[in-house]
């Protein structure tokens, strides 16, 4: 038990970000906290809790179906992001080559890891649930004697899925005697991925029969084939919701007994299989090419001016090194799964068949709509994908490269912004593309779309990489960690929804008091943008610059 | 030449890592930078590559001061840093490619530097490969050839010998001598004191951030009444001032 705390408590010590230390960063950091805190943590339990309390609500006799949706979902996407933060911790994290010569056994290890994980991972996840369990408490009560249980029970929800991705790590790397090079390995992390985000794509297009209009009527019904999966995949979040439903001490010890078998299970693989595992992984490796091509490869150097190189240099440490492929270019295909969830439960719909013929009959509200989507996803994704505020972050221990070379820090730093300009820029034009071939948009107001879209990604680009100047967080020893725990994403992601609630209030203000055409508004959205890019670039530069010079 | 005038740098408000160091290397000059660990080597190599400024003092390398005209003096520095694990996911010639293409060095002169260093460190056979596959030793040859890619005129190296197989290590102690020889400065630093016996034409011995003593190992020999280097070394580092 001793061991098993020490380890812990070394663990989450060495994933931990360095808080600034002057006085004024410290204050940045202080206001961009109580920012994010109000901007994303804030409205996301707010709006599970509502949820939760409405269908509650609507469900009647105490039933937990509605919250047990939300918890269902939530499981899903931990699965889909855990696993590769297990994978990560277990496999490849830097302390294993120190922690494999102690005399611990495995299963130590691995529930010291786990736990930490858990501990890191958890708390955005814990938050949310609480608001659902309060949304169903609002709506119903809970019975006095079982306040507590549900309280631990939900604390320890997203242990079982992470416990799932645990168990599918070990027996997936027990293997490792096939994949053998870390390299290959951690290519197999990003199939795993993908093939985790195309499972939970097929369970929520189960969602298929639900019609949300009609929503909690098939729920009461109980007819539901996302829910008859989710409650076998995911037995524990089935008997919490019983717990609940039934106000039952009974479905609580089961959720005990279900819980411990998944850790029981987990532990015991891992004892017999981690150190296998991991061992197996023996070096980074790379191939065996014939000498000829070394000698080919220098007699065909190609010479670049030196923005370009660095450039490439940009773009190749993004695109190979697997943690970042996946945090910063795959996570961009999350919003397929996010958008189709969405489709396939309201295509269907009242709402959606009357919002699509409004707007293409020019309701104004409609076309406000679509712009605001518009804004909303670009924001959202540029903001998410952290190209941008981990630009300074990823050089790691290597920032000093930055410093050294005889390149300047102006063209350095639009070298970085460049990078996320244009692979967000990718990825939303996709998304407004296909947004404006669904709509059947005309094709000045796709070009608005467009333009705008592009101009937000300029934006959040540069906001990101200065957020990232303030304080890079450039003590890690795997990739992987350079990005968890990085509060320079969440506040970039924080900041950017704030602007964007900004700017669509003053956008909505403007119009409902001067009630002036749209087209006009449309312009003067534009020169806003403009503008407002003009100064963060200029911030950008100028500050962000200087911060650089300080590190 | 490099010339290091007066300059103190301070962590945090507290720890004086540099303090009130002075010292030059002229043309044609190998010096050595000695000093136990955590003595403020690194921090001083910082200063003149760029990576940290200075609280007070300046810093001039060749004709520039790294501070004012921070381009043109990096234009003339080949710096190796203290930390090997650097570009992992690129292949070594990329790495290569990379610092030539910043210092903006022609075609022709590249292809034949680079297989020329590379023969030489005996790193010719993996240059296809990504550094992440290289051992320890590998990496910090390729970093010395990232460094001296671009012919810089000002040598910075910090415990470049570090990882280093003894054939290696002889090429790069030859190469600093013809670097030298050829009238440019070389800067190493290291807490070897072989190395430094071998190999330089001056010392500078710092200690918590102050310097001890500039000059040439004889006169270091004499002043401590001919015991050996190790000896007085030795004694330098356990008592007060000199
Ligand atoms: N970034 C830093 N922050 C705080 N203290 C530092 C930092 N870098 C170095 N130091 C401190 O400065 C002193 C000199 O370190 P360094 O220059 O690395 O020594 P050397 O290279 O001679 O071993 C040490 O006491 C070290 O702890
Ligand atoms: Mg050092």
């Amino acid at each position: 038990m001793k061991v098993y705390k020490q380890l812990v408590r070394t663990f989450t010590n060495s994933g931990e970000m360095e808080m600034p230390k002057s006085g004024k960063q410290k204050l940045f950091y202080a206001i961009m906290g109580i920012i994010a805190v109000c901007f994303i943590m804030v409205p996301c339990c707010l709006l599970v809790g509502y949820l939760s309390y409405g269908i509650t609500l609507a469900l009647g006799d105490g039933c937990a179906d509605g919250t047990l949706f939300i918890i269902h979902f939530i499981a899903l996407f931990s699965i889909v992001f855990g696993m590769n933060v297990i994978l990560n911790v277990f496999y490849f994290a830097g302390d294993i080559p120190y922690i494999l010569p102690l005399p611990i056994s495995p299963c130590k290890v691995v529930a010291a890891k786990f736990t930490t994980a858990y501990l890191s991972e958890s708390v955005m996840q814990i938050l949310i649930l609480i608001s659902a369990l309060v949304g169903y408490y609002f709506a119903t009560g809970i019975r006095w004697f079982l306040l507590p249980f549900a309280l631990i029970g939900t604390l320890t929800l997203p242990v079982a899925p992470l416990a799932y991705c645990g168990i599918m790590c070990v027996l997936v790397m027990s293997f490792t005697k096939l994949i053998r090079k870390k390299s290959h390995a951690r290519k197999l992390s990003i199939v795993i991925f993908l093939f985790l985000l195309i499972a939970a794509l097929y369970f929520v297009s189960l969602l298929r029969d639900i019609d949300m209009m009609q929503f909690t009527e098939q729920l009461k019904a109980g007819k539901s084939s996302f829910f008859y999966a989710m409650n076998i995949v995911f037995p524990t979040n089935y008997f919490f919701g019983q717990m609940l439903t039934r106000q039952s001490l009974m479905a609580f010890l089961w959720y005990v007994l279900v819980n411990a078998g998944f850790i029981g299970v987990f532990l015991l693989l891992a004892q017999k299989l981690y150190y296998r595992g991991v061992i197996g992984l023996g070096a980074e490796g790379g191939d065996k090419k014939p000498r000829t091509v070394a000698v080919n490869m220098v007699k065909a150097v190609k010479v670049n001016k030196p923005w370009v190189a660095y450039w490439k240099k940009e773009l190749k440490v993004l695109f190979r090194t697997p943690a970042f492929f996946l945090n910063c270019i795959a996570v961009n295909g999350l919003w397929p799964v996010l958008a189709y969830a969405i489709y396939v439960m309201q295509s269907d719909s009242a709402i959606f068949q009357w919002f699509y013929v409004s707007y293409r009959i020019g309701n104004e509200m409609a076309q406000w709509v679509v712009t605001l989507l518009v804004l909303g996803v670009t924001v959202l994704l540029t903001a998410a994908n952290s190209i941008a505020s981990s630009s300074i972050t990823r050089e790691g221990k290597q920032y000093g490269f930055m410093k050294y070379i005889p390149l300047p820090y102006e063209t350095q730093f639009h070298i970085k912004a460049m990078v996320s300009i244009l692979i967000s820029a990718v990825f939303v034009e996709i998304y407004v593309v296909i947004l404006c071939i669904a709509l059947k948009v005309s094709m000045p107001a796709a070009l608005f779309y467009i333009v705008v879209s592009l101009l937000e990604v300029v934006f959040i680009s540069y906001l990101g990489l200065y957020l990232d100047t303030v304080n890079p967080k450039l003590v890690w020893d795997d990739e992987l960690n350079a990005l968890r725990g990085n509060y320079n994403i969440f506040f970039n992601m924080a900041y950017a929804m704030l602007i964007a609630v900004i700017f669509a209030l003053v956008l909505a203000a403007l119009y409902f008091f001067t009630k002036m055409p749209l087209w006009i508004l449309d312009i003067i959205i534009i020169v806003l943008l403009l503008i407002a890019n003009k100064w963060m670039i200029a911030v950008c530069l100028k500050k962000g610059i200087k911060n650089l010079e300080e590190l | 030449m490099i010339s290091f005038q007066h300059v103190s740098k301070t962590f945090d408000g507290k720890v004086k890592a540099v303090d009130d160091v002075s010292f030059t290397v002229n043309p044609g000059e190998i010096v050595g930078f000695i000093g136990p660990n955590g003595s403020g080597k690194t921090t001083s190599m910082k200063m003149m590559t760029g990576i940290l400024n200075p609280d007070e003092g300046s810093i001039q390398i060749g004709k520039y001061d790294i501070v004012k005209e921070p381009l043109k003096a990096k234009q003339e520095i080949g710096y190796i840093s203290d930390n090997p694990d650097q570009f992992l996911r690129l292949t070594g010639l990329e790495y290569l490619n990379l610092m030539a293409d910043i210092y903006g060095i022609a075609k022709e002169e590249r292809g034949g530097r680079i297989e020329r260093f590379a023969k030489e460190f005996g790193v010719y056979d993996v240059l296809h490969r990504q550094m992440a596959g290289y051992s320890h030793g590998m990496r910090q040859k390729m970093m010395v050839l990232g460094a001296l890619v671009h012919e810089p005129e000002v040598w910075i190296l910090d415990e470049p010998m570090t990882g280093l197989d003894p054939e290696s290590a002889f090429v790069l102690k030859q190469m600093m001598r013809e670097h030298a020889d050829k009238g440019y400065s070389v800067l190493f630093s290291t807490h070897v004191l072989e190395v430094a016996e071998k190999l330089c034409d001056r010392v500078v011995i710092i200690r918590y951030g102050k310097k001890l003593f500039e000059g040439t190992l004889e006169e270091l020999v004499s002043r401590y009444h001919n015991q050996s280097l190790e000896e007085i070394f030795l004694e330098m580092m356990n008592h007060e001032g000199i």
